[in-house]
């Protein structure tokens, strides 16, 4: 059967057919934008996180007696606790792998136009690279001697050397070796000279929602303040992270003027990240699916509408020689000119909203395939969603043309 | 050409079971213009429905053009439908989103024939009702006579055995009735089979034959004893 018909009814029905489009063109715009942000996000899922994370332990002390020496506590905290038997190494970092939030741009110039990478900076001694048992790629490590230690209002020097991440060093330099190069942490900050390049590490939500999980930069000074410490990580033999929770408090008992705010396995922290992840994910997934079901059941009330309208003309075409394969074709042909063109119209949609959340994430979300299974899904919703007013369309007596007015 | 044969109908329902044909034999020639008349609820509508395969039957036998219509599935009685039968009906029943030329178009495209043999025949059948001039035209910039012209030239573009018109001037005042009529007459003339059903005698009267239903059943009288029946009814 051919077309013509079906487009001259739906210029006479111009409305029924907006409503139809629209509905396909909006549901395919945030379906696939959707479905393409939920796949970007399951895609990274399974990332290394490029640290032996089941075997560190992260301790957040909290000072509260004002004549405490925090620095002086916090050294003493880190010698008891080196001196537990299962524990490797442990170290003062301001930031904790998986959690990292302190995100800043890093510069190559400071010229007003400077491009920004985006980084997080760890603070930490020169423990670190050994806690998180990173190796050395490019350089030297940094040692005891490089590290600025100090109460935050009586040190204003800061490191002016710092270790690079390898994706860090990547993004900045390319294939030049990144040593001896300087950047800048802020564009109005002294400038620092990379002095060694280590392996990637998994930083935490903020990066890897820009895909950029691994670019980071470890810089050499602890400081502290009455009212902000660094938080304790380390590292235990294996097998042992859960028991030394247990064996810790008696340490931390040891020293005065100070709690323990909080303690986690970054085994844990890795799967909190994770969980809030998926669980941002599934939203996306399951308003999809409720999308779907919606706009499935919409086709079928306006196509179930349509037909309950058109009963007298449709028992006219079956007593003109319609079958009832013809009626089928003729409202499955009808819908689907209407889904091809809300299809397009949705594409675009869809398009420009990946393409803003592609701008402000700095982080590709398009992918045609995709694309094209959820278009290929809304088609099948639509037929299914067609397919049974359809059929009651062809189950329409012929003879209704002579026993009704 | 139009061959019944005992044939009967009966409706079904929980409660009721209406005969609404009785044994009805019947034989129409090619050619003839035959009416249909009855009163209200004494099976016109039912004869016409299984004239038209509109409707099945259980008991008795159809014969259309040598062929039995009993039994035949859902999509062969379509195919008779569309091939051998051409309908008129009272409310005309033009499709309203389709000008005049796709409305007289859609039985033909039904039937598979190419656009150009589709498009002389259209033509051709509203030449015939003289309306080729508004063949873009939808059917609701037309009055009720011309309409039904309209399904005129749709019930005579695809060449059918016979024409089965259902209360043709129903819906019409008497100028545009005697329009249509006078159409029809012109068509039969020129050889084409028509069975009309009608309550107006004074059309019935017109035709060369009248067949008589009564509670289902048919009493079938040649034009000379019509035309006594009905001047001393
Ligand atoms: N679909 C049906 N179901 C049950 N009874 C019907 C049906 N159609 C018609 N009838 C009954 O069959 C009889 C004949 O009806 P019909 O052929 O419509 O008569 P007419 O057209 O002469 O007025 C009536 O008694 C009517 O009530
Ligand atoms: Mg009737």
């Amino acid at each position: 059967m051919d077309i013509k018909p079906i487009f001259l009814g739906l210029k006479q029905n111009k409305f029924m057919a907006m409503l139809m489009i629209i509905q396909i063109a909006f549901t395919m715009g945030v379906l696939s934008s959707s479905v393409l942000v939920a796949t970007t996000t399951l895609q990274e899922w399974n990332k290394p996180s490029g640290i032996p994370h089941e075997d560190i332990v992260r301790i957040s002390p909290e000072f509260f007696d004002d004549s405490q020496d925090v620095g002086q506590a916090m050294f003493n905290d880190l010698k008891r606790v080196k001196e537990i038997p299962s524990v490797i190494n442990a170290a003062p970092s301001n930031a904790v792998p998986f959690t990292a939030e302190n995100m800043i741009d890093v510069y190559l110039a400071t010229e007003e136009d400077a491009q920004g990478f985006k980084t997080v900076v760890f603070e930490s001694d020169e423990q670190i690279i050994d806690v998180l048992k990173l190796s050395l790629v490019d350089g030297r490590l940094i040692t005891a001697s490089d590290v600025v230690k100090g109460d935050i209002e009586s040190t204003p020097q800061s490191a002016a050397e710092v270790m690079i991440s390898q994706d860090m060093a990547q993004v900045l330099f390319g294939d030049d070796s990144a040593i001896g190069k300087t950047i800048w942490l802020a564009k109005n900050a002294d400038p620092v000279k990379v002095i060694g390049v280590y392996s990637n590490f998994m930083t935490g939500e903020r990066l890897n929602g820009r895909g950029k999980s691994y670019q980071s930069i470890i810089r050499p000074q602890v400081k502290w303040s009455q009212t902000q410490q660094p938080h304790y990580l380390m590292r235990v033999e294996q097998g042992t992270a859960v028991a030394l929770l247990e064996d810790i408090i008696d340490v931390f008992y040891l020293e005065r003027g100070r709690y323990i705010n909080s303690s986690e396995l970054l085994k844990r922290t890795q799967k909190r990240m994770y969980d809030g992840r998926g669980s941002r994910a599934l939203t996306f997934l399951v308003l999809s699916v409720v999308l779907l079901i919606i706009t499935g059941l919409g086709i079928t009330g306006l196509t179930a509408f349509q037909v309950t309208q058109k009963r007298k003309q449709i028992g006219t075409r079956r007593a003109l020689g319609a079958k009832k394969s013809d009626i089928m074709r003729y409202f499955l042909t009808e819908n689907s000119i209407l889904t091809l063109i809300g299809l397009v119209i949705g594409v675009a949609v869809t398009l420009s909203i990946t393409f803003e959340l592609s701008e402000q994430a700095g982080q590709n979300f398009f992918n045609l395939s995709v694309l094209l299974m959820t278009a290929l899904l809304l088609w099948v919703v639509n037929i299914l969603a067609v397919w049974f007013p359809a059929k009651r369309a062809a189950n329409i007596a012929p003879a209704i043309v002579t026993r009704s007015a | 050409m139009l061959r019944m044969e005992n044939v009967s109908k009966i409706y079904r329902t929980d409660l009721v079971e209406t005969h609404a044909l009785r044994k009805v034999d019947l034989h129409i020639k090619s050619g003839e213009f035959v009416s249909v008349t009855g009163p209200s609820g004494s099976g016109k509508t039912t004869f016409l429905n299984l004239a038209g395969a509109l409707e099945t039957f259980e008991e008795g036998d159809y014969f259309l053009d040598g062929h039995n219509v009993k039994g035949l599935s859902d999509d062969k009685l379509s195919e008779i439908r569309n091939q051998k039968i051409g309908f008129i009906f009272q409310s005309f029943n033009l499709l309203p989103d389709l000008p005049l030329f796709d409305n007289v178009d859609v039985p033909l495209r039904y039937r598979g024939m190419s656009a150009k043999e589709r498009k002389e025949r259209i033509e051709h059948a509203l030449e015939t009702v003289g309306l080729a001039s508004r063949m873009q035209h939808l059917p609701t910039q037309l009055s009720g006579g011309q309409q039904q012209r309209v399904a005129i030239a749709r019930a005579i573009a695809g060449d059918p055995l016979f024409l089965l018109a259902d209360e043709p001037t129903g819906n019409l005042d008497s100028l545009m009735a005697q329009q249509v009529m006078e159409l029809l007459e012109d068509i039969n003339s020129k050889g084409t089979t028509i069975i009309m059903v009608t309550h107006d005698d004074q059309l019935a009267r017109r035709a060369h034959r009248n067949i008589q239903i009564f509670d289902g059943q048919v009493s079938d009288i040649e034009k000379s004893v019509a035309d006594d029946v009905i001047r001393s009814a």
